[in-house]
């Protein structure tokens, strides 16, 4: 099987990934409520960033390059142009949400717009506009 | 339209694993720290998001249905029907993770904690097949 295929396979599973450190990030949110695992949430969403969310953002950046040159698509194309914006804004939001941002409500705001983010790249991969 | 479904089944099925390696991860972490109310509150968080993969099911077969047929798929094609079956396979582990979770609701650790782990582990390796079987449209097993 050729390599394509694998970088294929790892790209949507790293987008899996990448989605479900979102989720354990609202899951967190609903915890950090309670008073007493306020501390821990922070501590495990400071985790979750480190070793789930940046890895599968960094993977995502070099897969899809990858994929692009292999597949010879046109790097001035609108979709590729579009879901590369959509990933930049994605990967500040992702960056600024768990480096600068202490606001609980601002941090569910950029969370929203990364998972909008991720809606917006997934529709240019698949129609290709 | 059927890049619409294309769209829908995708996003659909990409979820479906997202919110499995999610809940597989929040309540490993969380029981460690060996805290009645806050397991509860992670199986409680954990078997709502299992009320979104239940309609995520039904819209991925049905959507992977539609594509097969658009596609010109024929029905005995061997890697439609692995899917199939994996699929089958993934969403018995996921009931059962269900009914693991509704056991361990009211206590302080969580029990059956191998099983747990084991069961997501294949859950997740079955799709990773699934998912081999459906780009390369090609399959392992047959």
């Amino acid at each position: 099987m050729n390599l394509f295929y694998w970088i294929n396979i790892f790209h949507v599973m790293s987008a899996s990934i990448l989605l479900s450190a979102l989720i354990i990030t609202i899951f967190y949110f609903t915890l950090s409520t309670h008073a007493a695992f306020y501390t821990e949430t922070k501590k495990q969403i400071k985790f979750v960033a480190h070793h789930l969310m940046m890895p599968a953002l960094l993977f995502q950046l070099i897969s899809g390059i990858a994929l692009t040159l292999l597949k010879k698509y046109d790097f001035g194309s609108v979709w590729i142009t579009c879901s590369f914006i959509a990933f930049s804004v994605l990967l500040f939001c992702a960056l600024t949400n768990f480096l600068w941002v202490k606001k609980r409500s601002a941090q569910r705001l950029l969370i929203l717009i990364e998972c909008f983010m991720l809606a917006i790249i997934f529709y240019l991969m698949i129609n290709r506009p | 339209m059927n890049a619409i479904i294309a769209y829908v089944h995708v996003l659909s099925s990409v979820l479906f694993l997202a919110i499995m390696i999610a809940s597989f991860l929040w309540i490993a972490r969380n029981n460690r720290l060996r805290h009645k109310e806050l397991l509860a509150h992670t199986l409680k968080i954990s078997l709502i998001a299992d009320g979104i993969l239940f309609p995520l099911i039904i819209l991925i077969v049905v959507t992977g249905a539609f594509m097969t047929k658009v596609a010109h798929i024929p029905p005995g094609t061997p890697w439609v029907n692995v899917a199939y079956c994996l699929f089958f396979l993934v969403s018995i582990i996921w009931f059962t993770l269900v009914l693991l979770k509704i056991k361990n609701l009211h206590r302080e650790i969580f029990s059956s904690l191998r099983l747990f782990y084991g069961l997501n582990i294949l859950a997740i390796m079955l799709f990773f097949f699934i998912i081999h079987d459906a780009l390369t449209q090609q399959t392992w097993f047959a």
